[in-house]
């Protein structure tokens, strides 16, 4: 090679390098990873507007409607002893009074015990749209409303572009069709969307009278001797058409995920009608219920992120009782959830990292309606203090144990917080925060440590 | 004579509304009007509602139409499911087991195959095929000797052609 080539190469191979290192990174290729923390999260979106008062702080009573009654009425998830006056929130027994029966404790453990309680943190909403939308999308964008998707990417959608997780690796668990909730497994930024969301499932509706009549009598095709031809026709039709196979909008599982997704939803029917499913020992509201139809799924699919909605407590804004007993309810789906987790799935015993949270707390001060207990409900409204009051939950491996951080004249963590933490636990937390639209202030919970 | 006025009064009464003028009727005629298939698929532009699109499903595959209790339950059921074209698959195998379920046997597919490819098309696509989707389908069907009319009926009600009008 004489001076003169060697000078020309040199040339296209100092334009050409940046060149290629745009085009790597435009493309998602050039970013590196980090160290994962756990193979596995379950996420519990912790369940319509939860009260310190009555939550971290075991008030019962106390806080909420002047009796001098305090005590613990999350079992599983906190530390400390149970009420033993007017005791309302559990099972009602035989001949005895309306939910005078605490439910058993299912852990041995407190999740207290087992992990990190962060006991005072804020939300950044005070509504359940805001609030849900801030947990999965780590924003404080406060214009989420109803039947609308989220504006800014959510953590199934990081997942799914950066660390390259395939459809049923994520999945959203509703416990409603209601509001926002079936749309809340993707946004709607043009770089991401749809085609990067989770697979959702409100089982109540798909496994309840609704899929019962709809799907429970679907066949589930042979993969080469039925679905091939199936598929090869339909994409020669697709091929006609000028949106071709693949590019009609949607969450993009592959055949085979297809394929297990329905055999999922066959099996499910199945174990439905011969009473084989899981469900938390007390089932009486629709969270518990919810909780035990995600169990199903992380049974199948052993996805890597699982994040599952519960509402239930909502009721405080018409009866406080019946708030007391969701909360107790949604605590003993929580133990029923984890310990299931740990004894009947190997794969993800031991290697899952658990995160919970409510997606706003409640006002400090009652509304006028009172329950059949004469006790005051309360409402979480934009502008009181309380209801921007969270706390949250975190257990697995390489979460401290044990361990109680924040204060209410300290508070530590942001509602914002979560999908740094989720994306911190899959080794993309630099990724997600280089693309800019997560809250400023929000920092991956083991950074706050 | 008070009894007399009201004899005059309901007389005259009488003789108005025997006399007054009467809404003409109008003759309602009803008749099928014929109207032209789709020549391409081109002018398919609109996606479907879920609500078109399962009562359109209803009746192409139990000529029957869907109750609105069965069509609000099956609207619902895909609100509850994140792939929407896995569970529309679903909904589809459903109907495949469902005892109102009419569709041609396999011998009159396998007898008059030129046939049942444009019955089918005109039935989903609501169009004539082309002569290289006939030729497709022809050829499909003869080589293929275990294809079934629900497997090509499958994969018309879940195509991307179907979802649009």
């Amino acid at each position: 090679m004489n001076r003169k080539e060697f000078l020309k190469r040199s040339a296209i191979l100092g334009a050409g390098l940046p060149l290629s290192a745009y085009m790597l990174k435009a493309n998602g290729m050039f970013e590196r990873r980090g160290v994962e923390k756990a193979p596995y999260v379950v996420y519990v979106l912790f369940a319509g507007g939860v009260r310190q008062q009555e939550s971290v702080e075991k008030q019962y009573l106390a806080g909420g409607q002047g009796l001098n009654i305090e005590g613990n009425i999350m079992f599983n998830m906190l530390e400390g002893q149970s009420p033993d006056q007017k005791v309302v929130f559990g099972t009602t027994p035989s001949g005895g009074l309306e939910g005078s029966q605490p439910i058993p404790r299912i852990l041995n453990q407190t999740l207290q015990k087992q992990g990190t309680l962060f006991a005072e943190m804020r939300a950044v909403n005070a509504g359940h749209y805001g609030g849900l939308n801030s947990l999965l999308t780590g924003t404080t964008g406060a214009a989420q409303g109803l039947k609308v998707r989220p504006n800014a990417p959510t953590i199934f959608e990081y997942l799914r572009k950066h660390a390259e997780f395939k459809a049923t690796d994520t999945w959203f668990i509703g416990n409603t069709i209601a509001n926002s909730t079936p749309l809340l497994n993707c946004s709607e930024h043009p770089a991401y969307g749809l085609e990067y969301g989770a697979n959702f499932f409100a089982p109540m509706i798909t496994f309840g009278a609704d899929g019962i009549d709809t799907l429970a009598n679907a066949k589930v095709y042979h993969p080469q001797e039925e679905l091939e031809p199936i598929y090869q026709m339909k994409q020669f039709l697709d091929q006609t058409f000028k949106l071709k196979s693949g590019e009609m909008p949607g969450i993009r599982n592959t055949p085979e995920e297809k394929n297990q997704i329905k055999e999922f939803v066959r099996t499910v029917f199945q174990r439905k009608s011969s009473g084989s499913i899981d469900f938390p020992p007390v089932t009486s509201n629709g969270d518990a219920l919810t909780i035990g139809y995600a169990t199903e799924v992380l049974r199948y699919f052993k996805p890597k992120l699982l994040v599952v909605n519960m509402s239930t407590v909502d009721s405080c804004h018409s009866n406080y009782t019946s708030y007391l007993q969701n909360l107790h309810r949604a605590d003993h789906a929580v133990g029923f959830l984890w310990n299931y987790i740990q004894t009947r799935i190997p794969e993800m015993a031991n290697n899952t990292i658990f995160l919970a949270a409510p997606e706003c707390g409640r006002n400090t001060n009652p509304n006028p309606i009172e329950d059949q207990n004469q006790w005051k409900a309360y409402d979480h409204s934009g502008g009181d203090p309380n209801a921007l009051r969270i706390w949250s939950m975190m257990a697995g491996p390489q979460v401290p144990q044990n361990l109680v951080v924040g204060s209410p004249g300290n508070p530590i963590g942001r509602a914002t917080d979560f999908v740094p933490t989720i994306a911190d636990i899959f080794g993309i937390k630099d990724i997600v925060q280089q693309q800019g639209f997560i809250d400023n202030n929000a920092r991956s919970l083991f950074d706050r440590l | 004579m008070l009894n007399s006025k009201y004899i005059i009064v309901i007389l005259l009464s009488f003789i108005l509304v025997q006399t007054s003028c009467t809404k003409e009727k109008k003759k309602n005629e009803y008749a099928v009007v014929k109207k032209g298939v789709y020549s391409t698929s081109i002018n398919k532009s609109r996606l479907k509602t879920e609500a078109q699109y399962l009562s359109i499903l209803s009746t192409d595959l139990t000529q029957l139409p869907i109750s609105p209790s069965k069509l609000n339950r099956a609207i619902r059921v895909l609100e509850s499911m994140g792939d929407r074209e896995t569970a529309n698959e679903i909904i589809i195998s459903n109907y495949m087991n469902s005892p109102n379920l009419s569709i041609p046997t396999n011998q009159y597919m396998r007898e008059n195959t030129e046939q049942f490819i444009q019955e089918t098309y005109n039935k989903f696509f609501v169009r004539n095929p082309s002569e290289a989707e006939k030729t497709f389908f022809m050829n499909y069907i003869k080589s293929n000797p275990k294809v079934t009319v629900e497997m090509v009926y499958t994969s018309f009600a879940s195509s991307n052609e179907y979802m649009f009008y």
